[in-house]
């Protein structure tokens, strides 16, 4: 009854046991409703958002003073939905984790990966993958929209000019590093309710509660916390930073450690805790 | 082959498994059984490597399972039908384990065939009854062919077609000289499904022998007669050397056969309504474990083990097999 022609020379075709949990991971990704939902809001309402701003930037553009015109930049300008595509990716880097707790699948999930850093290690690859790919998307397609609308009044650069591809380019990694941090929250957690709270939390609130403390404070404090990492990150890079953190390659590498120690830390525990 | 050592497992002061060790064979269907809460389920996720044993081991041919690189070619296992993301599909579900073990597509296909569950695997497992998600944990189990196959109670909520498919399932399993382990609460389904028995309550090993000998084992093999002579038969039934107990319900005979009560009762012209021998592993296991019942219950009903049921410190709680006299 069970009778089967499975032989073992049909097993094997792919050979380390990485790729094959990585497309595991990735089957798992692609067979979900959610996945697709989750893609069309963080790239399609960024997106939508991104044009809302710099379409807003327009049309008061001839009322603006000549000092509130200087402030503009027409990078940032043109990815003001940035938000909403970071927040939704981090989701979905919490879920892939939590939700496989929440529903006893992790159980399934490692008996067929039995190694905690390996079955992880999947989840990381397919999340920053997705992460960086919409983040990429979302920003390009934002930036050329945005600088069309600002074309007409004549404010717009060109993706060619200096520091403006690598400005979007850090822009679409810190979207991927950030769900990351996420996932990493998610698999220290194993909470989605709580994973969520503590990871958009803890990247964005320091920010606001900092903004009460004294700006010295703040400056010894917020860069080396994920939120002010990514702000360093992004466009326009600091033109003079006072410190290396300033800067956009201190940010990331600031980010990039968090995300390593976050992940290290998941690790950690995911080989010693009980499934 | 599942070999356990010294097995120990501790969450916080409850001591889940205490100094388990015996061995799966292959080739039979071996039952795993003991009362909610005995035990059975940690045991098993212990040999999964889902949680980590305070001592001992627990290795799956030899090897603990966290160092089996395709371990579902080796190991196939059901903890819990229900648990999957129930947004994916039963093919899209499959297809994942498939690939993260290397198993080409087509033996997707094959496993939804064997378990009949090809003309439903594009839909979504949201939607399953609990007979298809249980077929589904047991597709999912056969998927990489294993040597080694372990449920826990499949057949829990199933309708008497699922529960005689599981039986006739595990009993093919072992005949191809798998390795087959299975948990129940429920003695009377073990009974025509296993051939060996592992009986646990709170932790620790109770017995660990084949299933003729555990019920030839039992002291409460009885034969039950009905008769509306009940007096009558049972002072004859004494004075021949039976054991008779019960009274005007049922009389329960022992250390006399069946065909010795039906021809005194002939001889003597006394009419009997039925006569049937009472042995199964449920009273067995009742006996077996009655003095080590985790939660146990206050007992009204006239039962086998009355006088072994004492109240217990830790609460009424009903336990769940304890109605098992049939």
């Amino acid at each position: 009854m069970t009778a089967t022609t499975f032989d073992q020379g049909r097993l094997g075709y792919l050979h380390t046991s990485l790729s094959r949990a990585l497309r595991g991971e990735l089957t798992k990704t692609r067979s979900v409703r959610s996945t697709y939902w989750t893609l069309f809001v963080a790239v399609l309402a960024g997106i939508g958002v991104s044009a809302l701003t710099a379409w807003g930037t327009v049309a008061i553009w001839n009322d603006l003073k000549p000092e509130e015109r200087a402030d503009f930049e027409a990078v940032p300008a043109s990815t003001g939905g940035l938000l909403i595509t970071l927040i939704t990716m981090m989701v979905f880097g919490v879920l892939v984790v939590t939700s496989e707790y929440a529903s006893g699948q992790i159980r399934i999930s490692l008996s067929a990966v039995p190694g905690r850093s390996m079955l992880l290690s999947a989840k990381a690859c397919v999340v920053g993958a997705v992460a960086l790919g919409a983040g990429a998307l979302m920003v390009f397609l934002s930036f050329a929209i945005g600088q069309a609308l600002f074309a007409t009044k004549d404010i717009g650069v060109s993706i060619t000019d200096p520091g403006v591809f690598w400005g979007l380019a850090r822009v679409a990694l810190a979207v991927g590093l950030v769900s990351l941090l996420a996932m990493a929250v998610g698999a220290l957690v194993r909470h989605t309710a709580g994973a969520i709270t503590l990871a958009i939390g803890g990247l964005l609130l320091p920010q606001m509660v900092l903004g009460f403390a004294p700006d010295s404070v703040e400056e010894k404090i917020l860069p080396f916390l994920p939120g002010g990492a990514l702000g360093a990150m992004q466009p326009p890079a600091a033109k003079d930073p006072a410190t290396w953190m300033d800067s956009p390659m201190g940010g990331m590498a600031i980010l990039v450690a968090w995300v390593v120690a976050l992940f290290a830390a998941a690790l950690f525990l995911a080989n010693r805790r009980d499934a | 082959m599942i070999e356990i050592t010294e097995l120990t497992k501790h969450y916080g002061k409850t001591r889940a498994v205490n100094g388990l060790s015996f061995q799966v064979r292959p080739g039979v269907v071996t039952g795993f059984l003991g009362p909610n809460g005995a035990g059975k389920t940690t045991t098993m996720r212990l040999i999964m490597g889902l949680d980590r044993p305070t001592h001992g081991t627990a290795t799956v041919n030899g090897r603990p399972y966290r160092q089996l690189r395709t371990p579902l070619r080796e190991v196939g296992c059901m903890l819990d039908a229900r648990a999957f993301h129930g947004g994916r599909s039963a093919r899209a579900h499959l297809l994942a384990l498939a690939h993260s073990n290397g198993f080409p597509q087509r033996r997707v296909d094959e496993v939804l065939e064997l378990t009949g569950l090809a003309s439903v695997g594009r839909k979504r497992v949201k939607g399953f009854s609990l007979g298809m998600s249980q077929r589904l944990g047991i597709a999912a189990a056969l998927l990489g062919d294993p040597g080694v196959l372990m449920f826990d109670e499949p057949v829990n909520g199933l309708d008497p077609e699922g529960v005689r498919w599981i039986r006739t399932l595990l009993r093919a399993c072992a005949d191809e000289g798998r390795t087959v382990l299975v948990s129940s609460h429920l003695m009377s389904e073990m009974e025509y499904t296993a051939d060996h028995m592992i009986v646990i309550a709170r932790g620790e090993l109770v017995a660990d022998c084949g299933t003729k000998e555990l019920v030839e084992r039992s002291s409460q093999r009885y034969i039950r007669v009905r008769t509306p002579e009940h007096a009558r038969l049972s002072a004859l039934l004494t004075e021949a050397g039976a054991n008779v107990t019960g009274g005007p319900e049922e009389l329960r005979v022992t250390r006399m056969e069946i065909a010795q009560i039906a021809t005194l009762a002939a001889e003597h012209r006394l009419p009997v309504h039925e006569l049937s021998p009472q042995s199964s592993l449920e009273e067995a296991f009742m006996e077996l474990t009655a003095d080590r019942v985790e939660y146990k219950a206050q007992v009204h009903h006239q039962s086998q083990t009355d006088h072994r049921t004492h109240g217990d410190h830790r609460g009424q709680a009903a336990y769940e097999a304890q109605g098992g006299t049939r």
